[in-house]
Parts: structure tokens; sequence; C-alpha cells
């Protein structure tokens, strides 16, 4: 008996003491972690369909916060793209039809690459007109060295 | 004994303040991170008619497929186009300088950004494309 509880004791003793502060090595971790994914995440979520827009150096910023413009994306290869879906141009007009219902007092943003022939642009820019839009955003990048 | 047990050092780093931090940081880039575009903004033409009722028709500049520019069907160089643009819309005056733009489809699309830019640069406020 006596032994046995000789025993206890000694195990009471083994038992890893508590510390008074919690853990917070796995907090950090995942935080840590989901900082670098929305690093790498965000341009990527911010740029969209990648496109490659043509340069230019007078250009204003609008702002996306808040409200959900409608983007539309004509790749180098012809292929267009309808916010991040893609549609083929017979479908635009009704498929814009449905996403720009109201709002129609923002402007259809057009992402065009700069190789296509300006009258694809212009295609889309009339079914943007079609649909409502009293204004088109042409996005270009901000040229580097650029005053 | 007692001294000894006082005098330890703890054997994890603080990582608290490094927690903090970074949950700052995280919540920083979720809320502040805003969706910018960078673009050429242009209006459209709404019906028919839009020109009725102004005094002065917008003066219309037009870029060709062999690259001349038209401007009110009269040919011009950018250099004459920007002065004229100047007349029409003197520096000093309030009015907003606006002009349609009609370019030719068989352009690429970047000379024509390239060529709105130019007008842009030059105080052009609204570009219509017609």
């Amino acid at each position: 008996m006596a032994k046995k509880r000789a025993f206890d004791s000694l195990t009471l003793r083994a038992r890893p003491r508590k510390s008074p502060m919690p853990d917070v090595t796995p907090l950090v971790n995942v935080a840590l972690v989901l900082l670098i994914v929305f690093m790498v995440v965000m341009p990527i979520i911010q740029e969209g369909i990648r496109v490659d827009t043509p340069e230019a150096v007078n250009l204003t910023e609008i702002n996306e916060q808040g409200q959900e413009h409608v983007v539309i994306s004509c790749k180098s290869d012809g292929s267009l793209y309808l916010n991040m879906r893609e549609v083929p141009l017979e479908g635009l007009r009704e498929e814009l039809a449905r996403v720009y219902r109201g709002k129609e007092h923002l402007p259809v943003v057009i992402k065009g690459a700069r190789n296509r022939p300006y009258s694809d642009i212009l295609q889309l820019i009339e079914i943007c007109q079609n649909a409502g839009a009293s204004g088109v955003e042409l996005i270009a990048r901000k040229r580097k060295g650029g005053s | 004994m007692y001294t000894t047990r006082s005098t330890r050092s703890e054997s994890s780093i603080n990582v608290t303040p490094l927690a903090d931090v970074s949950l700052s940081l995280l919540l920083g880039f979720m809320v502040i991170t805003p969706i910018i575009f960078q673009t050429l903004s242009a209006t459209l033409p709404q019906g028919a008619g839009t020109a009725s009722g102004q005094v002065k028709p917008d003066p219309i500049v037009e870029y060709t497929a062999d690259r001349r520019i038209l401007l009110d069907t009269k040919e011009v160089t950018m250099e004459e186009l920007l002065r004229k643009i100047d007349v029409l819309f003197p520096p000093g005056s309030k009015a907003r300088r606006k002009v349609m733009f009609t370019g030719s489809g068989d352009l690429p699309y970047e000379e024509i950004i390239v060529f709105l830019d130019q007008l842009r640069e030059h105080g052009v406020e609204t570009i219509g494309i017609r």
C-alpha cells in the first residue's frame, strides 16, 4: 500500500506543469500563413483576367471599393471574358444585359489587349452602349518612366 | 534551492507581440487593399441627336487607318490639332475640353490608346467615342 502511494505521488510530480500563459504559437502560424496567402493572392485578384493592356501616361484611377464594376476583357487571342467568366461574342450581349442590370450608373470597364485591332474594342463599346452604358473605362498600364 | 528556481530563464520565446503585429497586418491587408483600375475614360453618346440642343457641337477628331488626323473632316497634324483645341477651348475658359473621337477599326488598339493619351495630356477632359 505504501509502495502504491509513493508511486502516485511520483506520477503527480512527473505531470507537466501548466504554463500560466496560453500557447499562441499555432495562432501565429495560422496568422502568418494567412498573411502570406493574402499578400500573394491580392495582386492576382486585383488583376483579374491577365491581359497585355496598352500603356499610357494620363490615367485616372477608379477605386473598386464598395461598387462592383462590370469588366469585359479581350485577350490577345481574341477570347472574351465578362468579369472572370469566358463568354462567346454571340452571348456577350445577353450576358452583359443580365450582369449590368442595376449598375447603369457605373461605366463598363474594358480591358483590351494591345495587339487587338481597334474594331474588336469598338464592337465591345457598341455592345456596352446598347446595354445602356453612358461611358466606358479603357484599362491601360501606367507607362514606366512617364511623367 | 529557491534562488536557482527564480533565475531560471523562460525556455520559449514570447511570440505574443509577433502575433499582434501579424494579425494587424492581416486585417490591414483584408480591409484596406482596394481594387484600383487605371483607365482612360470615354463617354458614349446616348440616343440620337445629343448635339441637337447644344449651342456648339463638339469637335470631331478622326484617326484614319493611314494614320491621318482629321479635325471636323479637315486634315491636320498632331501639333495643329492640339493648337486648334487650344483655340476652341481657350486655356482660361471654364468650358470643359470635350471632343468626339472616331478611330479606324483597322488600327491596333494600342495606337488608339496612345492617341487618346496625347489628347488627355493636352487637357481634353471628356472624350466621346462614336
